[in-house]
């Protein structure tokens, strides 16, 4: 299974800092380069903030992900455990947002000013962006990392089958108990 | 604060947190976050405000008052406390003085009347009243919303004076907790910046304080107390005051009723700003001294919890900016004042000769220890704690209020309140944080919050251009459609120099402090 990051809205005090990392996270640049070259601000991550709750909402790397059938171009696809953004083939269609159940997709403009990658030469003007849990960064997602309220979780196939393990045990003991 | 952050490490079941007038979560994030986690251990969480902050939503009583209508919110808990019997009568008697007469003055309080004012309904007033009453500790937390208001003063002692009905004073997890907004205003106001004190809080009238001073600094120090800030603007109206010197504040963005502001800065004879950026202040400065950054200088910070703390630089002062205490030094020498001082720690060694509360601190002992003043001998380990065996006027005093409406209500020309805050990403003016990429990257501009009622009314779309009106001037911003405010309500921050939130507050001030009514006046919105 997939893994993928979620927030808890028991801890999170909606600072944003995990937006900030994020943005930092996926640009080329510098903090100071970006500042100097007026470079966009792009998070993967969304701060929501209603009367009713405060949390940061990002791609759930889904197994059966609608933004990848629905991509009529194959610019997404499933790759080292990620559903992942292949910028070349990304024509723009803006069908990945309107499938994407939790609005974790954007189509970004691209800045023709801004340096970029070199495996990043053939871009189209416009292409989809998402959250890939910050697969090529060393120190993993930059929104666990920064979260000074340790809000975000890293959920992986361990994860997830201590938790159910443990549901299931929790179960049994109240049958028993009862 | 009376009490220490720390504190809030050592709640859970049994003891209850009361925030009023604080967006902590957004304001003070680490307090929040600390508050917050104190809530999943156990604590109980009574958060009064109007907006449904991030904390009110984690908050076991919200109590949702109508802006500016504290006092009578805070009666009603009174109320229910004396009517319960939910008091500390062994404090009260043994520890303060003019209960009675706060008692019948909050008589006619119930939280059914309160509800008239407050719109908070009277179920909600007595469940918070009884959480208060009956946990083992309660710390109270207040900020700008209890103290920007013309009924400041007469908020501030009805927050106390619910502490000390209920013993929740000079104890730990206890407390009247006034949260500091920036790194260093309690350093300002215990270095003597209030207009009727020196250093440590000495008042000005009286004369072995004032001779203590004048031998210190060899001048003649009048008796007569400084002006407030709205004065000094009146006295600038007046042609009174002929010149300004303006440090690290930026009234042109920060007060109310930026527009007036205007007027008098540009009717002044000589303004001088200091600041590290040419603020909107310093464009209209005659002569601009540029300050340096707290990464260029060296020094220390007095925390919002009494804690004073070691600032040392790490990179040398760019360009020609000079650290403030530099700047100051020269002009006092060219003003004719010889007083030598040759670093950051040769000034405050003079400070801790001259003020009691910090006469125990030193720069050898701020390497290795935590001091929170009052800290009065070098053997003293500081003071966590206020007021435990004693307040500091002796004994504490209940000094009840009336409710007395805030200075300007909505009518038919200006029909909704208009209040003013702040939000995470951005400090005070922006002058700092929008020339951050990070920071002004994931808050570009105002998003005025309006709520989905009031949007209809006025045909608002989310994310719309508006524009918001008030008596005194307009602003053209976004609009954020949300019920985080509740109908008849708007607010928006005063850090987007583009849409200025003060050109549209009201300079009515609290009669006591001059403190001014940020967080209430009346205003109108259109779509644009």
């Amino acid at each position: 299974m997939k893994s993928f990051v979620i927030a808890d809205p028991r801890k999170c005090i909606g600072c944003g800092a995990c937006e900030i990392a994020c943005a930092r996270a996926n640009t080329e640049l510098s903090i100071p380069e970006a500042a100097k070259l007026r470079a966009p601000f792009h998070s993967r991550v969304n701060l929501i903030t209603t009367s009713e709750i405060t949390i940061p909402i990002q791609c759930r790397q889904c197994e059966d992900a609608p933004c990848a059938k629905v991509c009529p171009a194959e610019g997404i696809i499933y790759s080292d455990g990620v559903v992942h953004i292949r910028k070349e083939n990304c024509i723009g269609c803006k069908m990945c947002i309107l499938a994407c159940p939790i609005g974790a997709v954007d189509i970004l403009p691209l800045n023709r000013r801004l340096p970029r990658a070199k495996d990043d030469s053939d871009i189209p003007e416009f292409y989809a962006s998402k959250c890939e849990l910050c697969s090529d960064r060393v120190g993993g997602p930059a929104c666990i990392e920064i979260c000074p309220a340790k809000a975000f979780t890293l959920i992986d196939g361990d994860v997830l089958r201590d938790t159910v393990r443990g549901r299931r045990e929790n179960v049994l003991l109240k049958l028993f108990q009862k | 604060m009376s009490n220490s952050i720390d504190e809030l490490d050592l709640m859970g079941t049994g003891n209850a947190i009361f925030t009023i007038g604080s967006n902590t979560t957004e304001c003070h994030p680490i307090i929040g976050m600390r508050m917050m986690e104190a809530v999943q251990r156990g604590t109980k969480l009574i958060v009064a405000d109007p907006r449904a902050i991030t904390l009110a939503q984690h908050a076991d009583v919200w109590l949702q008052l109508k802006p500016g209508t504290d006092v009578a919110l805070l009666n009603s808990i009174a109320n229910v406390l004396i009517n319960e019997g939910m008091i500390d009568e062994n404090f009260i008697s043994t520890r303060t003085e003019g209960f009675e007469a706060a008692r019948d003055l909050v008589v006619c309080y119930t939280p059914e009347f309160a509800e008239t004012i407050t719109t908070v309904p009277a179920q909600k007033v007595y469940e918070a009243a009884r959480i208060i009453g009956s946990s083992k500790t309660t710390a109270t937390y207040y900020t700008m919303g209890i103290t920007q208001h013309t009924s400041g003063v007469d908020n501030v002692r009805s927050v106390a004076n619910i502490a000390m009905l209920t013993g929740n004073m000079g104890k730990p997890l206890t407390g009247v907790n006034p949260l500091r907004g920036q790194n260093n205003v309690q350093g300002s106001c215990d270095m003597g910046t209030l207009p009727n004190v020196f250093p440590g809080y000495q008042k000005i009238n009286l004369p072995e304080v004032r001779k203590k001073f004048s031998e210190a600094w060899s001048v003649e120090i009048p008796a007569t107390e400084g002006l407030k800030l709205p004065e000094v603007f009146e006295g600038i109206e007046k042609g009174e005051i002929k010149g300004l010197f303006v440090l690290g504040e930026n009234p042109m963005r920060s007060d109310p009723d930026i527009t007036h502001i205007k007027h008098c800065l540009e009717a002044i004879d000589f303004l001088v700003v200091q600041d590290i950026f040419l603020t909107e202040t310093a464009e209209l400065a005659d002569v601009v001294l540029p300050g340096a950054s707290f990464a260029e200088k060296d020094g220390t910070f007095s925390s919002t919890e009494r804690r004073v703390q070691l600032v040392r630089k790490a990179i040398a002062p760019i360009g020609n900016s000079k650290p403030d205490w530099q700047i100051l030094v020269e002009l006092l020498s060219r003003m004719g004042i010889s007083k030598e001082y040759s670093s950051p720690e040769d000034i405050f060694e003079e400070i801790r000769s001259l003020t009691p509360s910090y006469c125990g601190i030193s720069y050898a002992r701020l390497e290795t220890e935590h001091l929170q003043w009052p800290c009065p001998s070098e053997n003293h380990q500081g003071t966590p704690i206020l007021h435990v065996d004693k307040f500091a006027r002796g004994i504490g005093v209940f000094l009840a209020a009336e409710y007395r409406d805030p200075a300007e209500l909505p009518d038919e020309d200006y029909p909704l309140i208009l209040t003013t805050g702040r939000i995470t990403t951005h400090y005070h003016t922006g002058t700092m944080s929008r020339r951050c990429w990070g920071l002004d990257g994931a808050r570009p501009e105002e998003m005025v919050e309006v709520n989905p009622a009031d949007a209809n009314s006025y045909n608002i779309e989310d994310g719309g251009y508006i524009v918001v009106t008030s008596r005194r001037g307009e602003l053209r911003a976004r609009a954020q459609v949300t019920d985080r405010v509740p109908e008849g309500l708007i607010f928006t921050t005063f850090h987007f120099s583009e849409s200025p939130g003060n050109i549209l507050t009201n300079s009515a001030a609290d009669p006591i402090t001059g403190t001014p009514e940020f967080k209430v006046c009346s205003a109108k919105i259109r779509s644009d």
